[in-house]
């Protein structure tokens, strides 16, 4: 007894090593074809890329993404800071966290020649250094640490000052200083500059009108007049933001911060530069290198989730079809029919447009409209899956399986779905696009997830340029286009490599 | 012989019929039960209230007087929309209607916009005016593909394996691979919005196909010159797949002995593609050529949302967007009739042409 359980195990092993050695075969044969070789590198280095992001990317990548508040510090609309690289010229970025230069207690002085002081404050410097003839975006200060807590039983009221000095020696408060309790400064997170206050200051220096100054301040700010043009003004800026303490005890107030009991004591001081970062920035701010590369793991889920089960339902519904016949055929086969005559993507737009009403996650929205896909397109398999049943059905083997009584299931995962397996895996390689450039579609449709696929960044770059923003935004819109178009080639290439190898397997038979 | 041909033909055209209920019932169920139909009717009512209310009040009405005409209003438009039925109710004799083309009113803005006139306006009249904007965009280029697809296709499989097959090939899967509507806003961008040598305006079609009754030289003239960007883009974006296909279709006969034989004889290359191949293979291509022109009548709803294309495709997003269920369900129906009825034509055609074909 134990020697034939001995001899079927010895056999099953030989039958799995002949699979895997086929599994070899057909891989070495695919490697040997440029297609199915390109294919194969670009795939291995999209999952590597998509392994990448997924350790370095934060957690929360999404709620983050779309939190504009996030993405306050970065310039808009700016190209990759690489393009300093090319010779353009570009203002960079400078963010710095600080903190105070310098605090004290003052019976009344002027700090930086124009802002009067009285009572404990603070100065925070960050000096910018303007190379090269381009205007950065502007200034901001945010608050990094610090802690809303009463000082001797009253709310600290802070005024807060944005001072830049320029290389000509102009010196001027850009924000507007008003008195806000210490709460509500730090509910607010950050001081901006206020274009207007440029404006109104510098419209006089530079002899022209209100108007003219007020359609560009921040250029004004960091630029000369020449002639009627204004053209960045190089050299270093000092940049102070000084908080002025008032309504409790300026030595309490001052003993408080040092011990981080209250106040502020630490401020995060940007510049934002003309170009941002690796792959620069879209409208709101956001840093389109985390979105791209966010994008790899998603386009691969996506693909690979619509490709899988559309497979596995178009394999299984094609072998049942197929094995059974009768009545059981002939209602896949119609069903199959119906499936094939539905427009197809009004039928996702329409299920698109309801999802996005639903408040659920993200990616569940997202694996509604792939599984209504699926559910859609999985007929054009099982027609091809039943016909090869059909021929492999009258093998003799078969036969002789059904004549020594092997079980309907048996005969069908053990004898047939492994003889077809190669193609369904081909046709899986092949549809794997299909989810993806699906996605990437109902996102320029306005039809989205929330997730910052490749699809929803286009999306965005597409209706600026719609609301009228320029369309020179090719850093925005070439990358995530490519992207997809890379994804999908890699599979396409990787599909028809294995289909030439498969078919005439298939036909072998 | 004859009455079995017939019996196959009924059976065929019956099980059809069903897809078509099928799907129309699909889609009444997918407004309807998601519950998207009637979030659309209180907003148009909300909204009708809302201006009902504000023109009795320019009339000097008492408030209490119009509280109670508002509240009557409210009823009655509940009852017109059928808000006071469950939605099998409403949604499915809507289907229902529409099988029998009775396909009933536009009742949104934004579709009336698509369309270019304003409400009131049947269902009818809307896909009627709008259909001739997909035509020239793309059914043109559809055509175009099958022509040149035609043409080329079966020379390139009968040099299977040529520099000129693979580059097909490449083609093929790269296009295949990149978003048609990814090229039509690079299009875009760069021949309208840079270098301004098409229109950046592509509602302007309206005025042209309104025109062609008139002038039709003029608007022929204007046609083109709206339409020759998409078109194009189209053509570059789908030619690959075409080649693709036929070519797939014309290497199943090239190593056949007739073509080897013919070659042996000395007929020319153009002839024994024409004659040996082209001929042989006139049947599958038939069918996918009439199912392409049969499917381009739906028009591409996201080519033509990147051009703002007021054709088909932009006529399904509006009614889909605004949640306009007559114009939707009018459009489903309109759009699988012609496409279900071109699969029939064909499966007649087999039968009628090809001897072997005969069940």
């Amino acid at each position: 007894m134990s020697t034939r359980a001995e001899e079927v195990r010895k056999k099953m092993a030989k039958a799995r090593s002949e699979r895997f050695k086929e599994a070899r075969e057909i891989l070495s044969e695919v490697w040997r074809s440029l297609m199915g070789k390109t294919g194969l590198i670009l795939i291995v280095v999209l999952i590597a890329i998509s392994i990448y992001a997924l350790i370095t990317m934060p957690p929360n990548i999404v709620s983050l993404w779309n939190n504009p508040k996030n993405w306050q510090f970065n310039p808009t609309v700016a190209p990759p800071a690489w393009i300093a690289d090319l010779g353009e010229p570009v203002a960079p970025q400078v963010e710095k966290t600080l903190g105070p230069m310098m605090q004290g207690v003052t019976n009344g002085k002027m700090v930086d020649g124009i802002v009067p002081v009285v009572g404990f404050y603070q100065v925070y410097t960050l000096r910018y250094n303007l190379r090269h003839p381009a205007f950065p975006q502007g200034i901001l200060a945010g608050i990094i640490g610090g802690k809303a807590a009463l000082v001797g039983g009253a709310q600290p009221i802070v005024i807060p000052y944005i001072v830049v000095e320029r290389p000509d020696g102009i010196k001027l408060i850009i924000n507007i200083p008003t008195p806000m309790t210490l709460k509500d400064l730090l509910a607010a997170g950050v001081i901006s500059l206020n274009p207007n206050q440029v404006a109104a200051y510098l419209a006089p220096r530079f002899n022209i009108s209100l108007t003219v100054a007020q359609s560009e301040p921040v250029k004004l700010l960091f630029g000369k007049l020449v002639g009627s043009k204004i053209e960045p003004l190089l050299g270093t800026y000092k940049i102070d933001l000084i908080l002025v303490y008032s309504g409790v005890d300026p030595a309490a107030m001052q003993k408080a911060v040092i011990s981080h009991k209250s106040g502020i004591w630490r401020v995060k001081m940007v510049v934002k530069g003309s170009a941002y970062g690796l792959m620069g920035t879209d409208d709101v701010g956001h840093d389109l290198w985390l979105g791209l590369l966010f994008g790899f793991p998603a386009a691969l889920a996506i693909g690979f989730f619509g490709a899988v089960t559309a497979a596995l339902i178009g394999m299984v519904m094609g072998v049942i079809s197929g094995y059974y016949g009768g009545w059981v055929d002939e209602l896949i086969q119609r069903t199959v029919d119906v499936l094939g005559n539905i427009p197809l993507l009004p039928i996702l737009v329409l299920v698109g447009v309801i999802v996005q009403e639903w408040n659920i996650s993200p990616w569940a929205r997202l694996f509604i409209i792939i599984g209504v896909l699926v559910l859609v397109s999985w007929g054009g398999l099982t027609i091809i899956v039943r016909s090869m049943v059909l021929s492999i059905k009258s093998e003799p083997y078969v036969e002789a399986a059904r004549a020594i009584g092997a079980s309907d299931r048996r005969i069908m995962f053990r004898h047939i779905v492994p003889q077809i397996l190669p193609y369904v895996f081909a046709n899986l390689v092949f549809s794997v696009p299909a989810a993806i450039l699906t996605e990437a579609g109902l996102d320029i449709l306005g039809i989205r997830s929330g997730l910052p696929t490749w699809g929803a960044i286009l999306s965005d770059a597409e209706a600026y340029v719609r609301s009228g923003g320029s369309y020179a935004i090719w850093w925005w819109i070439l990358p995530p286009g490519l992207l997809i178009g890379i994804t999908s080639v890699a599979f396409v290439f990787l599909g028809l490599a294995l289909e030439t190898v498969v078919e005439p397997r298939l036909r072998r038979r | 012989m004859v009455g079995r041909t017939a019996s196959i033909l009924a059976r065929r055209a019956l099980f059809l019929t069903i897809a078509l209920v099928l799907i129309m019932i699909l889609t009444a169920v997918i407004i309807g039960a998601s519950g998207y139909d009637v979030q659309v009717l209180r907003a148009i009512i909300g909204s009708e209230l809302q201006a009902y209310r504000q023109s009795l009040q320019r009339q000097n009405i008492p408030a209490i007087e119009i509280q109670k005409l508002v509240e009557q209003r409210k009823q009655e438009l509940i009852r017109l929309y059928g808000l006071n039925k469950p939605w099998e109710e409403r949604v499915l004799p809507m289907a229902w209607r529409a099988l029998k083309l009775d396909l009933g009113y536009v009742r949104s803005q934004a579709v009336a916009n698509v369309v270019g006139q304003q409400l009131p306006l049947t269902v009818k009249d809307a896909i009627l005016t709008v259909l001739p904007r997909t035509l020239v965009m793309l059914t043109v280029a559809e055509l175009i593909c099958a022509a040149i697809a035609l043409k080329l296709a079966p020379l390139i499989a009968y040099k299977r394996g040529s520099l000129l097959d693979k580059a097909v090939i490449a083609y093929a899967a790269f296009t295949n691979a990149l978003p048609l509507w990814w090229l039509a806003i690079i299009a875009l961008f760069v021949f309208g919005y840079e270098l301004h040598i098409a229109p950046t305006n592509y509602h302007i079609i309206i005025k042209y196909i309104n025109e062609f009754t008139s002038n039709p030289l003029a608007a022929i003239k204007g046609i083109i010159e709206v339409s020759w960007l998409p078109v194009t883009v189209i053509v570059i974006g789908i030619l690959g797949g075409w080649l693709y296909g036929i070519r797939a279709i014309a290497i199943r006969v090239v190593n056949e002995d007739y073509v080897y034989v013919a070659k042996a004889k000395g007929v020319p290359e153009d002839l024994v593609v024409k004659r040996y191949i082209l001929r042989v293979i006139l049947g599958p291509v038939l069918t996918i050529v009439i199912l392409a022109l049969a499917g381009s009548i739906g028009g591409i709803i996201i080519t033509e949302s990147v051009f703002n294309w007021p054709g088909m495709g932009s006529l399904y997003y509006a009614a889909i967007v605004s949640g306009d269920a007559p114009t939707l369900l009018g459009l489903v129906y309109i759009t699988t009739l012609v496409y279900i009825l071109a699969r029939f034509l064909l499966e007649v055609i087999y039968i009628l042409v090809d001897p072997r074909v005969r069940y």
